[in-house]
């Protein structure tokens, strides 16, 4: 006898889902501060973006009070993928691009916990391109944030897959002549549940965003521009008030749960694509001759001694 | 994935055939640097590349036991039969877990589509219960320098340590605590943990019994699905009043102690496997127990035309190569 779809799909006939295994009785304990989250201090370069977002996943995990056996940092590798040194959790670095699969294997097997992966754009678009994919396809319980700064910067300036055309950089000397994919897009084309970007100059977008993707069953997906001062400086100054730009939010009558709303409002192109705020308004919209848009006239600032230093904690 | 849930407190196991390794292979590095039990099951088939899909050849034991960056000491075990696989399996999840280290299990086309039947297991006996624990612990290092042999285990995320100091595992050469470090100093310290653990592992595997009298004319040393034609092949011989035993090997790597005593009671050493004989003349185990026993009457009896040994073949070849005589004096 052969099962009907829906006798296929009802949960009852479902395969056994891992079960959580039985946590010790807690104790009445002090509230979770700041002091109790922080660990190394982060080796990026003073004023990354990224220190915005490390800022708001500690105030995350203190305003929800996330103990550190309800959660699990994971990452790849990048200068976004130092991030679980810098939070006293548990945390696992893995290696390129493969943060997601590593991700998702934790949360399958331990539905107790919350799995954060941070990745930078190099990790989730480019070699783990096919992972982000398909996290966001099976819907894998966990919060994916990707550091996004349009460029290779722990590598000292490359093209990265979201680089813009025209981008001048080690790779390209004359320009990108790729067109950048779009997260969001194909985020939301791979058929994730939750899609948002924000942006590291938008302290309480950022905080708004995490509580939404923590609070949300399945694969979320936070994409925060986050400028890389060093290699790309102003690369989002169009999402940027103090730098002129405009932050753009999805206007509230949008209803997140239509699709084809989004997919339409994402292709106008007015409103560059976008679920929450916009992409920096400088990216130039057709191929243009490498060298003459305003994406690539970066100021280069010369190397600085010491920039780059090591300063690991031994202790 | 599987490297998460093993490091989440399941202790994973994957399958692959060679390709599968050989893109994953990074990955099966970290498990070594990071310390995270892992097994993965590599179903052997003929290579390199796409390669012959469907054919049976035992060429993935170099990869298996060197492949990856780095020096990246990792266990290899071969089951003989489909009986062995079954607790090949057991021991591969056990020490995986005991020296927290990926396990390699190489089986090939030709168990994986053979039907065998055997006893039945005590399943009650062999079966256990290897749910991760969450009882909070005071204070824990993930590459404890101190700890006996270099052996530690991960703690799963989710238990709480209360001296508020959590580890991080990774694949970036660390400190005691898993944060990176670029010391000379911990690199030794860490890359000898690493290798001694298997060194002590070596010391602990049994000693493998040899097939027929333990000293004689010529030895048959084995590994992985070719046991059935090597040993059939060593009755025939003797029945026909040859001097002929055979060793079949299971542990690939590390490699057992004992086995310089069992070579030299034998006169003549062939390695009966199925790959290429190589650039030197050496098929993989030939070329690993050459290096490791600088014997030179270790040599290879190869067949690489991507079909099983034929009990045949062996005798017929072992009798054209052993000029002097199979026939103890």
């Amino acid at each position: 006898m052969s099962a009907t779809i829906s006798e296929i799909a009802s949960p009852a006939s479902s395969p056994a889902t891992v079960a959580a295994p039985a946590f010790p009785a807690a104790e009445p304990r002090k509230p979770l501060g700041k002091r109790e989250i922080v660990a190394d201090h982060p080796t990026w370069c003073p004023g990354c973006g990224d220190f915005a977002v490390l800022a708001l996943y500690y105030k995350l995990v203190e305003k929800r009070q996330l103990w550190h056996e309800r959660i699990t940092t994971v990452s790849g590798i990048g200068c976004s993928s130092r991030f679980p040194y810098f939070v006293q959790a548990h945390g696992a670095h893995f290696i390129h691009g493969r943060a997601l699969p590593f991700a998702s294997g934790v949360s399958l097997s331990r539905p107790d916990l919350h799995v954060f992966a941070f990745m930078g754009d190099g990790d989730a678009f480019s070699i783990g391109g096919n992972h982000f994919t398909h996290a966001a396809r099976k819907n894998v319980n966990l919060t994916c944030v990707v550091m996004d700064n349009e460029v290779y910067g722990l590598t000292k300036k490359q093209t990265s897959p979201t680089s813009p055309l025209g981008f001048k950089s080690k790779t390209d000397v004359w320009g990108s002549v790729d067109q950048p994919i779009n997260p969001l897009k194909q985020a939301i084309m791979a058929g994730a549940t939750f899609v948002a970007r924000t942006a590291s100059t938008n302290p309480n977008h950022i905080l708004q965003m995490m509580e939404a993707a923590l609070d949300h069953e399945g694969f979320s997906f936070i994409e925060c521009l986050s400028e890389c001062v060093e290699f790309y400086p102003g690369a989002f100054d169009g999402a940027n008030p103090r730098k002129g730009g405009q932050f753009r939010e999805v206007p509230k009558e949008h209803d997140v749960t239509n699709e084809v709303a989004a997919t339409n409002w994402r292709a106008s192109p007015s409103q560059v694509a976008s679920a929450f705020s916009t992409r920096s308004s400088v990216r130039p919209k057709t191929p243009s001759r490498p060298g003459s848009t305003p994406a690539t006239r970066v100021k280069s600032r010369g190397w600085r001694t010491g920039r780059f230093s090591r300063k690991h904690s031994t202790a | 994935m599987a490297l998460g849930a093993s490091y989440a407190g399941r202790l994973a196991v994957t399958g692959s055939s060679g390709p599968g390794i050989s893109l994953k292979t990074e990955a099966l590095g970290w498990g070594v640097m990071a310390e995270v039990p892992l097994v993965v099951v590599d179903v052997q088939r003929g290579g390199p590349s796409t390669g012959l899909p469907t054919n049976v050849e035992q060429s993935d034991l170099n990869i298996a036991c060197f492949g990856g960056h780095g020096d990246s000491p990792r266990v290899v075990l071969a089951p003989a039969n489909v009986e062995d696989c079954f607790y090949t399996a057991i021991e591969a999840v056990n020490l995986a877990r005991k020296y927290s280290v990926p396990v390699i299990i190489l089986t090939d086309q030709a168990i994986a589509t053979r039907i065998e039947a055997f006893e039945e297991p005590a399943l009650s006996k062999v079966c256990q219960s290897i749910e991760p624990s969450l009882t909070p612990v005071a204070s824990h290092k993930p590459y404890d320098l101190a700890a006996p042999n270099g052996m530690t285990t991960h703690l799963p995320p989710g238990t709480r340590i209360l001296d508020g100091r959590y580890p991080v595992i990774t694949g970036l050469e660390h400190d005691e605590f898993g944060h990176p470090t670029g010391s000379p100093k911990l690199h030794l310290a860490m890359s000898a943990k690493r290798r001694h653990k298997l060194q002590v592992l070596a010391d602990e595997l049994p000693v493998p019994r040899v097939y027929g009298p333990p000293e004689g004319r010529v030895l048959l040393v084995g590994w992985g699905s070719t046991q059935g034609p090597i040993h059939e092949a060593v009755d025939q011989c003797r029945a026909a009043g040859e001097s002929v035993s055979a060793l079949h090997l299971k542990h690939l790597f590390p490699l057992p102690n004992g086995l310089e005593e069992i070579f030299d009671g034998f006169t003549h050493i062939r390695v009966v496997e199925m790959n290429d004989e190589g650039v030197y003349g050496f098929g993989q185990l030939a070329g690993i127990l050459r290096a490791r026993y600088c014997n030179p009457k270790i040599l290879s009896l190869n067949k690489a035309d991507g079909l099983t040994f034929k009990v045949r073949e062996i005798i017929l070849r072992v009798r054209e190569t052993v000029q002097d005589g199979m026939n103890k004096f």
